[in-house]
């Protein structure tokens, strides 16, 4: 299967700034991606090359199999796009607001109609469809965006931002529509600064900065790289844990390190042992309650990116 | 096409359904009127000629009330239906959630024009029924010929405010602010309407400082010509004028006076072509900056 996102080079300057550096990102079908990235690393400049509303300065794309600034329309109906800053027209309702992109897709009145009550419902504004966009909260325009990308049914999803200003359960509820939108065969590329809602949905995640794509893969395979090089971690929780036991543990075969926070003992490996680990801990007469390999966290993986940043 | 039609009706609503928007038409609607009314006065007061077209162009002035009207304040609808066109969805993030539908950047323009143009017929038709109907009650009942002048002189004045909107629309690309673009609309309506006539006098006599040579009166007509305003004024003239047979720089009183032996509506047209070519020039012109402007324009904000 061809990659849904395929970039060559792709740069983009303004003026001297570079904004976008030589970007060589492939983002398959089928999958949530996760642009992350501090301000002005060039993710939202990105997304833009990527739907042909900016021209890029060199470097080759194919968004669908399309070039986006040469067959603009025919990608524009397959992608549905949640700007950063997201507009609506202030003056018109909820529904009128979709009625105009349902048109612009040529999307027929009668299904439109069905269609957008039912999206209102799912992104929770069930109860604002008649209510003008200039009485809505950030949140509740949010929410509309959302409705107005999955109107056109895209097949490949641009969201910058989705959940900003969005309350708790409304990001549930977005989150579960852009999980249920990949179930669907649905591509869905995203930029944020939400860590935790990033490894909740996405199978890959890239980082961008300073124009640059520095990482790129899974949340797993990231960590593994960054923080862990070629060792395994491992947890263990033993309530009634001494310095001793730390001793122990360390002389276990194959064991590099160990360190110990209250009840948790976290002891770096050179292989998956956690059987032998546990073993030792039972057998000096520890109470062991749980062991587990450990998940890297994203905000840690964000983190060292950046402790290496400010180093070198 | 499809694109074109559905940014129209949109438009089209949006100013249908503002109270802005009511108030502007009202305002127009009451101006041309009482415009319409003086010109009967006006009439009444004359007793030249009892004829139907005369209520256009009849005059206790400088100018006929009517002309005076769509004249300048033609402009003013230009300008104001299209200084905001597309600046105010820039502002308001809308253009670029907009542009990412599949629709065109000229097609988004052209539904733009196509829906000022339509509230412009709306309006000046509308005004030109009403005064007919003035018009008639008082005894001036037009015969075929001066309805067909009618409806030119009606579609003239469209051409001429929608060359405004174009300008103003194109203004509205190249400046991000709309008050800054409003400010040159205003401003370049200003100085065609008022400034160019007494420039284009001067250079013509900077030029030619013999102010009898008939050069000088030519090339003064030529310079004021570059003006939409003196364009529209010659070519209506001609139109409201049966008995017109050639355009030079007689004054608008004497016009009246001009040996009467009316011609037929196709050769009053013959007589002011190249001034509706211009015209839809200048509308074309600005059409295509814009397309050419917009289209190369980053319209992240
Ligand atoms: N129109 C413009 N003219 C000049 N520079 C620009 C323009 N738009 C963006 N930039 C610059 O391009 C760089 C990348 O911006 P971009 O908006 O892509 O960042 P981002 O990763 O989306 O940031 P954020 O997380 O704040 O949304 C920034 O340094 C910005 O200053
Ligand atoms: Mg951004």
């Amino acid at each position: 299967m061809k990659p849904a996102i395929q970039t060559f080079d792709l740069t983009k300057k303004y003026g001297d700034l570079v904004a976008v550096d030589s970007l060589n990102l492939e983002v398959q079908q089928g999958e949530i991606y996760g642009f992350l990235g501090p301000n002005g690393a060039g993710k939202t400049t990105t997304i833009l090359m990527l739907l042909g509303l900016t021209e890029p300065t060199s470097g080759r794309l194919s968004v669908l199999g399309f070039n986006p600034l040469r067959e603009p329309l025919k990608l524009k109906r397959l992608v549905g796009y949640l700007p950063e800053n997201l507009g609506f027209y202030d003056d018109m309702t909820a529904r009128q607001n979709l009625l105009y992109t349902a048109r612009l897709n040529g999307i027929s009145m009668v299904d439109a109609e069905d269609r957008i009550r039912k999206l209102l419902e799912d992104v929770g504004l069930s109860d604002a469809v008649d209510k003008k966009v200039s009485t809505f909260s950030k949140g509740m325009k949010q929410r509309l965006g959302m409705a107005d990308v999955l109107l056109k049914d895209p097949k490949l999803m641009l969201l910058d931002e989705p959940t900003t200003g969005i309350d708790p359960e409304g990001v549930r509820h977005i989150l579960n529509l852009i999980v249920e939108s990949r179930e669907k065969g649905k591509t869905v590329l995203l930029s944020s600064h939400l860590l935790y809602q990033v490894q909740k949905v996405c199978d890959r995640v890239g980082i961008f900065v300073k124009g640059r794509l520095i990482a790129s893969g899974s949340i797993q395979h990231l960590g593994k790289e960054v923080i862990a090089g070629d060792k395994y971690v491992v947890e263990a929780e033993v309530p009634d844990a001494t310095p001793a036991l730390e001793e122990i543990i360390g002389r276990v075969e194959g064991v590099v390190k160990v360190s110990r926070s209250g009840s948790t003992l976290t002891i770096e490996c050179r292989s998956d042992i956690r059987g032998k680990v546990a073993k030792a801990i039972v057998s000096s007469g520890y109470t062991l309650t749980q062991i587990r390999s450990h998940e890297y966290a994203l905000d840690e993986i964000y983190s060292r990116y950046f402790e290496g940043e400010s180093k070198s | 096409m499809t694109g074109t039609l559905t940014v129209a009706g949109k438009e089209l609503s949006d100013y249908l359904g503002t109270k802005r928007f009511w108030f502007f038409f009202a305002i127009i609607y009451v101006a041309g009127l009482a415009a319409a009314y003086l010109g009967i006065q006006g009439l009444v007061q004359a007793r030249v000629e009892r004829s139907f077209l005369l209520l256009f162009r009849a005059t206790t002035g400088v100018l006929p009330p009517f002309l005076f009207f769509t004249l300048y304040f033609g402009p003013l609808l230009g300008v104001a239906l299209g200084f905001d066109s597309i600046n105010k969805e820039r502002a308001k993030n809308t253009l670029v959630r907009l542009l990412s539908n599949p629709v065109h950047r000229d097609s988004v323009v052209n539904g733009k024009f196509l829906s000022g143009v339509a509230i412009v017929g709306l309006s000046i038709f509308g005004i030109l029924g009403i005064a007919s109907g003035l018009a008639i009650r008082v005894g001036l009942v037009p015969n075929l010929d001066e309805l067909a002048r009618l409806v030119v002189f009606g579609a003239l004045t469209v051409l001429y405010i929608a060359g405004w909107l174009a300008l103003s629309q194109l203004l509205s690309i190249l400046f991000t602010h709309t008050s800054t673009s409003a400010i040159a609309g205003f401003a370049i309506w200003g100085f065609f309407t008022f400034f160019w006539t007494p420039i284009a006098s001067l250079v013509a006599a900077n030029l030619i400082p013999d102010p009898s040579s008939l050069e000088r009166i030519s090339l003064e007509q030529n310079l004021s010509r570059i003006s939409p305003s003196v364009l529209y004024l010659e070519a209506v003239l001609v139109i409201l004028t049966p008995t017109a047979r050639f355009l030079n720089p007689v004054s608008l009183s004497e016009l009246q006076y001009v040996i009467p032996n009316p011609l037929p509506l196709l050769q009053s047209i013959n007589l002011i072509w190249s001034h509706i070519i211009a015209l839809i020039g200048m509308v074309l012109v600005c059409f295509l900056l814009s397309y050419i402007i917009f289209v190369k324009q980053e319209i992240r904000t």
